[in-house]
């Protein structure tokens, strides 16, 4: 355990919420499970009004150089306005583009004269002290308050658990517990009730971040994934990231349309998930109806805990 | 290509073992051709034309899962990057520059990298007070003046004159 970071994460008091493209456009239920169940847990929640997206999947491709990605985020991170010390993202990428800027500033010189510049030129300065943590690694440390607030418990829920690479391999060092044998999420699992299980292909990448020209290569890494879980029987997929959610959730909405599958297992976000331990409405608060895998609740696994209320 | 694969290939000579962890714990070179190790080894040997016109550099995930597993710590998704970037640069991959082009493009209009795709997505949005939109033209003015002082328009101009940098 990175017993350092856990002491780093508040336990109570304002943080400020980024939340990323695919959370607000694509299944913007991440960002509202995240700010209602981030409120029962006793916070205050900021969220900026405009979103502004890190520029990761840009970077990755060789179009945007660190140093344009590195603003971009220091221009993000500016809205904190030294009012917020410590910033949330929900997404493994924003989180790795984040920590990289943030790193940025202790080792490179050069570039971050680059970089203040052109902040300065509009009228920003990259705020120094600030620390960005993922959404997960906070509701881990706070999995004894998660517990006490638990209202629909996961009880029967068996579920895969999938963590992503780019939060597990691209800071290996701040990783919560181990970037081989992470824990941490099972461990919440747990927490409210569900059953995490094993499976074959559990640190299989979800194939998401292939360039968006060879979709063939998502596919089949995301299909592979998919195979493995589903030998498991499981009720239901849970990854930390609305990237990974994106490309679990798709590849059954295609496998299912080439037959290759011929149910669907519901994919959600660890604050979705929370959220549903906490009661909220899987529809309305937490957006579940939006994923392709859980488009009818009322058929999905979901229902055995879902029905009892 | 000259001096930027020049300090590519050093780093590598120097720390390059060809053990082949990386292409071991690769996810890619599971399903595709994609092989790390390869590309190192075509590197150390400054076989640049076998790099530039396979597509080693282009079915990497950036995955840092090699950059983990790596005995000596050689980074090979900031390698890749650096390819991608000059090849790109160079004119290679018209395809993946003109698709990520047309993502800027979506950038510059939303702020974020995808549109609201239907309308029960607006409706949610709608109701739960999620107010985050189109960007405003101030902060699509910060946006042009970031790419303006790092460089990013001059790359945007280089990416223009299809192959003038070969």
């Amino acid at each position: 355990m990175n017993v350092e970071k856990l002491k780093k994460i508040p336990e109570e008091g304002d943080l400020f919420l980024y939340p990323g493209c695919l959370s607000v456009n694509i299944y913007p239920g991440i960002e509202t499970s995240t700010i209602k169940v981030l409120s029962k847990l006793g916070y205050n929640v900021y969220v900026p009004e405009e979103v502004l997206c890190c520029g990761l999947p840009l970077f990755l491709a060789g179009i945007l150089s660190s140093n344009t990605m590195y603003t971009i985020v220091g221009r993000i991170l500016a809205e904190t306005q030294d009012r917020y010390e410590n910033v949330l993202t929900v997404c493994n990428g924003c989180y790795s583009s984040i920590n990289s800027a943030l790193e940025n500033i202790k080792n490179n010189g050069e570039s971050m004269k680059i970089i203040e510049s052109a902040l300065n030129a509009i009228g920003f300065t990259f705020p120094q002290n600030v620390n960005c943590f993922h959404v997960a690694e906070l509701f881990y440390k706070m999995r004894q308050k998660i517990s006490e607030l638990v209202e629909r418990p996961l009880d029967d829920l068996r579920i895969a658990v999938h963590y992503g690479c780019h939060y597990l391999y691209s800071h290996q060092n701040k990783v919560l517990d181990s970037s081989e044998h992470p824990k941490f999420l099972d461990e919440i699992v747990s927490t409210l009730g569900g059953t995490s299980i094993d499976y074959e292909e559990k640190d299989l990448c979800c194939g998401e971040p292939a360039l968006r020209s060879i979709r063939n290569l998502s596919f089949e890494l995301a299909r592979r994934k998919i195979l493995s879980i589903f030998e498991e029987e499981p009720d239901l997929i849970l990854v930390m990231c609305p990237s990974c959610l994106r490309a679990i959730d798709k590849i059954q909405f295609e496998m299912l349309s080439f037959e290759e599958i011929d149910v669907q297992i519901p994919v959600v976000h660890i604050s979705q998930l929370i959220g549903l331990a906490f009661g909220l409405d899987p529809r309305k608060e937490l957006g579940l109806n939006l994923h392709l895998s859980s488009r009818d609740l009322d058929q999905s696994p979901l229902r055995k805990i879902l029905s009892e209320r | 290509m000259g001096e930027l694969n020049k300090s590519l290939s050093l780093e590598i000579l120097l720390k390059c073992l060809q053990c082949g962890s990386c292409t071991g714990s690769c996810p890619a070179a599971r399903f595709s051709q994609c092989n790390p190790r390869l590309l190192a080894y075509h590197l150390v040997r400054r076989k640049f034309d076998d790099v530039k016109n396979d597509n080693l550099v282009w079915l990497c995930l950036i995955c840092y899962s090699c950059n983990v597993r790596c005995p000596n710590n050689v980074d090979i998704p900031q390698l890749i990057l650096r390819l991608r970037e000059n090849a790109l640069l160079s004119g290679l991959k018209r395809d993946v520059l003109d698709l990520y082009l047309s993502i800027v493009d979506i950038l510059m209009e939303w702020g974020m990298l995808t549109p609201v795709l239907s309308e029960e997505i607006e409706m949610f949005k709608r109701q739960a007070g999620i107010k985050h939109g189109k960007i405003s033209d101030q902060t699509r003015n910060d946006l042009k003046t970031i790419f303006k002082l790092t460089s990013f328009h001059e790359k945007l101009k280089m990416f223009e004159k299809e192959g003038s940098l070969k």
